[in-house]
């Protein structure tokens, strides 16, 4: 099986699908000449020319709702966003367009377009920069949310959300790009709205998804595992609206006690809808209150020891899993 | 290209397919009468839309925002409107344009009421009337949010090569809106097929275009983005259709976008909750620019036009008025007595597809 | 129309009742399913739950006072009409004794709701003994303060202090469905909470659910004589047993019973049935094996009224439970249609709210035959009272190793001995004879059930 970077994925992803599709298309600042703010369309331009990859100005209400209007009369754009920090600025386009339009027709419209880029907490970019956005779009009716933290996922999963013919919300990092894993070859897709059980365990279920996972929750589950002789389970989301309950839930039913992590802040963050998702249906197999890590509910600080600081770390999880096991 | 020498590229290659050189409307006598009474179509049901709202017991609820007085902008587009290939999107105002395309005063009238036969089965109401079939792109409530979609349905229209122009409606208010700046900088530098046409009723909500603007000509805020602006008569169905051909032939040709603003009058107020004062004087009369204003009503030029060419008879005209009339008043009693949507109907019509999804 | 709430009828025997407690005040809304009020009838408190919502315009039974089965003892305003108004109305007409003509309902049974074990007669006692004083001047259990509990265990499940008991949803069904009294349990979690590996480390006794054992208090002897006076429910378990032993002609039989087998398939089907979280002990297998006989010989799953004998189609099995000042037996419906599953389930959910104080209203009437055990004591063999009008009930002992003679050698084996008393008006020693026939070689070979 081929191993390649997290960008690779992405752009073999795309590339696979423009070339399966002619209607397909990709937009966004610097995708074409630049090769790529983070260089994951590289190439694309050589291959696919200028009408197919197209650099916009920056100008995210005009090219997010030019990609929206594109969609309506026929085309799967691909729009990328250099930050989903970004967003804040279109997200009348993303909300009231892309999610809504369908429905006020009475159906008479569908919006096969896909937003991607980084979203989240990257390296020092400061509070305007690194906007966790799944949490706001998930709660969107009309929206899919899509969040890989492998290479593989990536490529699977932005497969089928280009061929998905919704709007589709896909959450990248750029701390994620340069990883390397395992790719399968030939048109590998992912399903949307299936979680992924990373590890089977019996003592906890530990639910997280993309960057956050890809970050710290990993090495915690080993410190978990090794160190504290605590059999985590641990379940990779992958698609957070619709979100995947049942899996979660079996998991849950198995281990008696959940803890939900993720870099958003916790007030109506990412892991309050997970968590409000479980609880009830939870509630008879629960042996302790679902527990949710998350960031400090501060603006991001610039300084990295401070932001290091805000974010979930190996020990404050194991201390939350250790809580909810009573050790 | 300097504006001055696209004008007159313009003037010599449009086809001119409204009027003659003599300035003469051009066309058979039936299709020019289809326009008025198009036109008289929209003002009919527009004022029974008003006399409904204002009924008690709220059949039709939320905003509506009436045509009245613009109706040669909405009718004069559609003249030239290819619906195999052409698509129309617009703001809240949008029952003059849904009607112009040929959508059915029954759907319109049960939209909106709310009930399961409206054109978007209830869901979307009088700022959301949309015709996916007649490329009816909607009817969109928050202001210039539509601005971008109709850059897209024009990038699309280039995409595809199909030669299909997008006509890009907004009103005054619109051009002070950030999309309106990003929008017009991208349709020009992409050279798209999209037709930009502000409908100066010279009122946005309360607020007097002079008191919104810095500029106040307001073709000139379509200037800086390397296409051609201009001011147009828009209560003249004539003059709209000749000049509005002028942009879908320079956008046929892959010359890129226009920008027209249509200036005209809006009889009634903003909306259904509008109640004027801006137009009225201290003691509370009407001031002169409303008189002046109903001496330029689109219906009454066009009418008195025809007659006088002789490409309609007064008994025509009276014909069709009688005609519209049965026919807005048939759509409401149909629409009154159609049924509201299931219940359960309110969860359908958000996604496109069943998850979890493999493709 | 307003609501005429009456006093409902909780038990088989209950004639009247009285008002322990008003959950909701003159004017206070009431939503249907709100808790009205607690009642104490001949057995225990129960809680009696409103059908109706609307406010409360009168009440007409104080708190401490008696009413008999079907009396008003409040009245409802629909949301439509004046409390007040409603108020007065009563107020001149008194409370009537018969049911007014359309609205008039019973107060609903005790609700089930499991977490809320503070509010019961059976926790006054509990509460009275731990020292926590109750302002219920009503309850006439005044002088039981200071007198020695009678049963209550050295662990109080409230060790919490809060008067609740905190437990995990997990914790909680894990308890129901072992027939483990949380009371007994102290709680490793924060606030006391007791957590899934508290009740783990509990054994699910071998020995039939009916029965807890509880370590004897350890007892401080009285300086002097004290006169104790008799609970509600003391005295109706005397009114009861004395009727029954003086008007019943009871009969005695005993046959022993080797469950060595039956213990081993228990232990088989456990080991399947672990992931399930199911754990079967051999009371289930007890009354699996007494409904499939009493099927058999219907005659002693029968009632009798002193004129007419019912025979019925399917059995209402009563479990005689322990609870600290006496007996309740609950009630499982239609116990022939269930597996040894549902019986675990259904049996230990019964048991349970029985020892809270929460049982419901049809878990307390229509038994058809009863069983009682002491084996968790250790009680090779006792009699039983029979609980009219059914006729029979069934004494079971420990289930222990004895020197039986089997195949002419003497082998030690599991027996296990039962005492059927049956009323001899209307059961015949040969009948009851053949019912513990059949009853033995059920459990000596439970595959036999199932032919």
């Amino acid at each position: 099986m081929p191993q390649m970077e997290f960008r690779e994925a992405l752009r073999s992803a795309m590339t696979e699908e423009m070339e399966r599709d002619p209607n397909v298309f990709l937009m966004g600042e610097e995708v074409a000449e630049y090769n790529g703010a983070y260089k994951v369309s590289k190439g694309m331009l050589e291959r696919f020319g200028p009408q197919r990859v197209v650099d916009t100005p920056i100008s995210e209400s005009g090219f997010s709702g030019l990609g929206v209007g594109a969609a309506m009369a026929g085309l799967r754009p691909i729009i990328e966003f250099m930050s989903w920090s970004f967003t804040l600025v279109c997200m009348d386009q993303i909300v009231n367009n892309a999610a809504n339009i369908r429905y006020m027709s009475g159906g008479q419209f569908k919006f096969p377009v896909t937003f991607r880029g980084g979203n989240g907490i990257a390296h020092q970019l400061g509070a305007t920069h690194s906007h966790r956005m799944e949490s706001i779009y998930s709660r969107i009716p009309g929206l899919i949310v899509v969040a890989p933290s492998t290479p593989a996922d990536a490529k699977g999963l932005l497969k089928t959300s280009i061929r998905c013919d919704d709007p589709v919300i896909f959450l990248e990092s750029e701390k994620m790009l340069s990883d390397v894993g395992e790719v399968p070859d030939g048109d590998f897709t992912v399903p949307l709205g299936v979680a992924n059980v990373e590890r089977e365990g019996a003592d906890v279920t530990i639910v997280s998804y993309g960057r956050p996972l890809q970050r710290v929750v990993r090495s915690a589950v080993n410190a978990l595992v090794n160190d504290h002789g605590i059999d985590a389970e641990l379940i990779d989301v992958r698609t957070l609206r619709p979100l995947d309950v049942d899996t979660i839930l079996n998991s849950i039913k198995k281990t008696n006690r959940c803890v939900i992590i993720d870099e958003d802040w916790g007030y109506c963050g990412m892991g309050s809808g997970i968590l409000f998702r479980l609880q009830k249906p939870a509630f008879d197999f629960l042996d302790a209150p679902i527990e949710y890590v998350h960031s400090d509910e501060i603006p991001v600080p610039f300084s990295h020891p401070l932001e290091e600081a805000m974010m979930p770390s190996v020990d404050r999880i194991v201390s939350a899993v250790k809580e909810v096991c009573y050790r | 290209m300097a504006v001055a020498d696209v004008a007159k590229q313009l003037e010599k290659r449009s086809s001119l397919r409204a009027t003659d050189s003599n300035g003469q409307p051009d066309g058979e006598p039936a299709v020019l009468r289809e326009r008025l009474r198009m036109m008289l179509l929209i003002r009919r049901f527009e004022e029974r839309v008003y006399q409904e709202y204002i009924k008690p017991g709220q059949k039709i609820g939320g905003f509506c925002h009436l045509y009245s007085g613009q109706e040669a902008i909405a009718v004069g587009t559609s003249a030239l409107f290819d619906k195999t290939r052409d698509y129309i999107i617009t703001g809240y105002r949008c029952h003059g344009a849904s009607l112009a395309l040929g959508m059915d005063p029954r759907a319109a009238i049960a939209e909106l009421f709310g009930k399961a036969t409206g054109c978007s089965k209830g869901k979307g109401g009088s700022m959301h009337l949309f015709d996916a079939e007649a490329h009816n792109m909607g009817g969109h409530g928050i202001v210039g949010g539509q601005l971008p979609l109709g850059v897209g349905l024009a990038f699309a229209q280039n995409y595809k090569k199909t030669g299909g122009v997008t006509f890009t409606f907004m009103g005054d208010g619109a051009i002070n809106q950030g999309t309106h700046n990003e929008s017009l900088n991208l349709a020009s530098l992409y050279k798209l097929p999209c037709i930009f046409v502000v409908e100066n009723n010279g009122v946005a909500m309360g607020t007097q275009v002079d008191r919104s603007s810095a500029e106040k000509d307001l073709a000139e805020r379509g200037c800086g983005y390397a296409m051609p602006h201009w001011n147009v008569d828009g209560n003249d169905i004539d003059t709209v259709i000749r000049e509005f051909s002028k942009a879908v032939d320079r956008a046929r040709h892959g010359d890129g976008p226009s920008y027209i603003v249509a200036n005209t009058y809006r009889f009634r107020g903003h909306s259904m909750s509008d109640p004027m004062n801006y137009r009225k004087t201290q003691e509370g009369k009407w001031r002169p620019e409303v008189e002046e204003a109903r001496k330029r009503d689109p219906i009454v030029l066009y009418q008195t036009r025809l007659l006088d060419q002789g490409n309609s008879t007064q008994e025509q005209v009276e014909a069709m008025e009688a005609e519209v009339n049965q026919l807005v008043d048939e759509a409401v009693r149909q629409a009154d007595a159609d049924p509201f949507p299931d219940l359960e109907d309110r969860f359908n019509d958000i996604l496109a597809e069943k998850y979890p999804l493999q493709k | 129309m307003p609501t005429e709430v009456t006093m409902p009828q909780m038990s088989d025997t209950m004639t009247e009742g009285s008002i322990v407690k008003w959950r909701k005040k003159e004017g206070e809304k009431v939503a249907a399913g709100d808790v009205l009020a607690e009642i104490e009838t001949d057995k225990a408190v129960m809680e009696s739950e409103s059908f109706e919502s609307g406010t409360v315009a009168a009440i007409l039974v104080p708190e401490g006072e008696k009413a008999k089965v079907g009396a008003v003892i409040a009245v409802i305003a629909s949301a439509k009409e004046n409390p007040a108004e409603v108020k007065k109305n009563y107020a001149t007409a008194g409370a009537s004794s018969k049911s007014a003509p359309a609205r008039t309902r019973q107060a609903a049974g005790s609700t089930s709701k499991p977490a809320r074990d503070r509010e019961s007669g059976v926790a006054t006692l509990e509460a009275a003994s731990s020292g926590e004083i109750h302002e219920r001047a009503d309850i006439g259990h005044g002088a039981t303060r200071s007198a020695p509990t009678a049963v209550p265990a050295v662990h109080h499940g409230d060790g919490n202090g809060h008067g609740r008991i905190f437990a995990t949803p997990l914790a909680r069904r894990i308890a129901a469905e072992k027939g483990i009294d949380l009371r007994q349990l102290r709680g490793s979690g924060p606030n006391g909470r007791i957590v899934q590996r508290d009740v783990e480390q509990v054994e699910s006794t071998p020995t039939p659910s009916a029965e807890r054992i509880t370590p004897a208090a350890p007892f401080a002897a009285p300086s002097e004589s004290q006169v104790i006076p008799l609970t509600k429910m003391r005295a109706a378990i005397a009114t009861a047993l004395q009727r029954s032993k003086q008007q019943i002609p009871h009969f005695y039989e005993t046959i022993d019973i080797d469950v060595e087998e039956l213990s081993a398939l228990r232990a088989r089907l456990n080991e399947q049935l672990k992931d399930q979280n199911v754990k079967l002990s051999l009371a289930d297998f007890i009354a699996k094996a007494v409904c499939t006989a009493l099927l058999r010989h219907p005659a002693v799953n029968s009632t009798f009224d002193g004129t007419n004998i019912t025979r019925h189609p399917s059995v209402n099995l009563g479990i005689a439970v322990a609870v600290p000042d006496g007996l309740i037996v609950p009630v499982l419906k239609n116990a022939d249609r269930m597996g040894l599953r549902e019986l675990r389930e259904r049996g230990g959910g019964v048991i349970e709210r029985a020892r809270s104080g929460k049982q419901k209203q049809d878990e307390v009437l229509g038994g058809t035959f009863t069983i009682s055990s002491l084996g968790g004591y250790g009680i090779r063999e006792f009699s039983a009272i029979i609980n009219p009008p059914q006729v029979a009930i069934l004494a079971v002992g420990a289930a222990e190793k004895r020197p039986v003679v089997k195949n002419n050698q003497i082998l030690a084996r599991t027996m296990m001995t039962v005492t059927l008393s049956a009323d001899h008006r209307v059961v015949d020693g040969a009948t009851a004879a053949e019912f513990l026939r059949t009853l033995k070689s059920l459990l000596e070979e439970p595959g036999m059930m199932l032919v």
